[in-house]
């Protein structure tokens, strides 16, 4: 029973780290490639770099709901804070799956909105005027973030009230 | 990976701000003189404070493209296609001068994969080793031809045929599409001129079997066929082809045909203005500054040689921006 729950507790854990890994790597790589756009940008016109700055920024943000994801899963198992009761290996398994959506919606939604963002900087790079239009065409992608942010927190804070 | 030149394409999309548009065009033929028209180079970022003569200035400014390419791409030769032309162009020269003993040093050109002395010396020695595979068999073939025949047409056909099969040869090697389409479109425009000049001045088949280069949009045996029964039967064929459009331009003029022919070229590279990834708006961007510096060239002669505006029009290429 011990192994069981020390087994429902290492899910629960791959699960925390998962949504921190993935949605990681996918805006590393996201504000990495903005990134490198924005200072091709800069290079040919420094006055540019405020403006370029906000569209590499935004692939970032899937990393940020990877960790906080993280943090309410760490919180839930007692990780975090103490006090928490072992938990069941079916509770763990649903911690852990409660953990997916935000793990690979953010790697892929932060890479593609990398790609969105590199173009939006293209775009403010020959018309500044349309910065705002820009912002919004990478905000889009920011969408599916959020939705799988949603469903991974009413996951996690709906496994306790099964009682399993 | 397509995203390791997504610093390079942005600052190069970035710099597009300060490329000539077609409007710009306008006004550096309206200039009054040349002084003017070095002022509106320089707004639009060209070096002309040390430059003394208009080809100096795009001399540094194609010195400039090519240095600011290097920076940015790591192995450069994926752009050897540009400068292949200029091997060949040097190697037509080399030849000629062998045979002719003339000074062939000034119609050499800068900028080609091999230094055009290495070429000229090879050619003056005999020694085909010393040049690269692409370039010994043609220099070999071209100055033997030349020398038995004392036929220049001939050496520049053995020569321009073995440029176009480079050409498509690297389209076909290369995984861009521009690149493939770049090649595939020029050795066909180049087949077309070829056939629509042969057909005009009467040549044979075996004339066209020489001259004309393989590609995919069109049978080179028949081109060859229909242009040896004259101008109006390869117009006829051209109709049926997918350069159809073609045939019309060549109806109104030569001139038309070749400003057709880089129009052509160029929507295809403005394709990859929206492009933020891979080598091909690299490649677009090279293309487009090339036909800048040509435009510009142009219209800068007919300033200092005082010609009429409107005979430049007409001839002036569509740009990149």
């Amino acid at each position: 029973m011990e192994f069981m729950n020390g087994l429902g507790m290492a899910f629960a854990l791959l699960g925390a780290a998962l949504s921190a890994l993935l949605a990681g790597i996918g805006s590393a790589v996201g504000v990495g490639m903005a990134g490198e756009a924005a200072a091709g940008v800069v290079t040919e016109d420094p006055q540019k770099f405020g403006k370029v700055l906000i569209l590499q920024l935004l692939p970032g943000t899937q990393g940020i709901y990877g960790l906080l994801i993280a943090f309410i899963t760490l919180s839930q198992i007692g990780v975090l804070g103490g006090g928490g009761d072992a938990i069941s290996l079916a509770e763990g398994i649903l911690y852990f799956v409660a953990c997916l959506p935000m793990g690979f919606v953010g790697l892929w939604s932060a890479k593609r909105q990398a790609r969105a963002a590199v173009s939006g900087i293209a775009l403010v790079a020959k018309r500044p005027e349309q910065m705002g239009k820009a912002i919004i065409f990478a905000a889009m992608v920011e969408t599916y973030a959020i939705l799988a942010l949603l469903i991974s927190i009413l996951s996690i804070v709906g496994i306790p009230a099964l009682g399993l | 990976m397509p995203e390791m030149y997504t610093y390079a394409v942005a600052r190069l999309h970035a710099s597009e701000n300060n490329m000539l548009s077609n409007l710009d065009l306008e006004r550096l033929l309206a200039a009054n003189d040349m002084r003017e028209a070095m002022a509106i180079l320089s707004e639009k970022g060209y070096d002309t404070m040390n430059a003394q003569s208009a080809d100096a200035v795009l001399e540094n400014e194609r010195k400039r493209l090519w240095e600011l390419i290097g920076e940015l791409v790591d192995d450069i030769s994926v752009f050897d296609i540009f400068l292949y032309e200029n091997d060949f162009h040097n190697l037509k020269a080399a030849v000629k001068s062998v045979v002719t003993k003339d000074d062939c040093g000034n119609i050499l050109v800068p900028y080609g994969t091999v230094p055009a002395e290495t070429i000229v010396k090879a050619v003056e020695n005999r020694e085909f080793g010393e040049l690269p595979k692409f370039l010994r068999d043609v220099a070999e073939k071209a100055l033997m031809a030349l020398l038995e025949t004392g036929d220049g047409g001939l050496c520049d056909i053995i020569i321009d045929k073995a440029y176009l099969e480079m050409l498509l040869g690297c389209g076909e090697k290369s995984d861009i599409g521009l690149i493939k389409d770049y090649a595939e479109t020029t050795v066909a425009l180049c087949d077309i001129k070829i056939a629509a000049r042969g057909s005009r001045l009467g040549k044979n088949a075996e004339f066209f079997r020489r001259s004309l280069a393989e590609c995919k949009t069109l049978n080179i045996e028949e081109v060859g066929k229909a242009a040896s029964n004259g101008f109006e039967d390869f117009m006829e064929y051209l109709k049926g082809t997918d350069y159809r459009e073609a045939a019309d331009v060549l109806a109104k003029s030569y001139t038309a045909f070749e400003k057709w022919c880089d129009d052509r070229i160029m929507q295809e590279a403005k394709k990859e203005k929206n492009n933020q990834f891979t080598l091909a708006p690299i490649f677009a961007h090279i293309l487009a500054k090339e036909s800048e510096f040509k435009m510009v060239g142009l219209v800068l002669t007919a300033k200092q040689n005082k010609l009429n505006g409107d005979v430049i029009r007409e001839r002036l290429r569509e740009l990149y921006v």
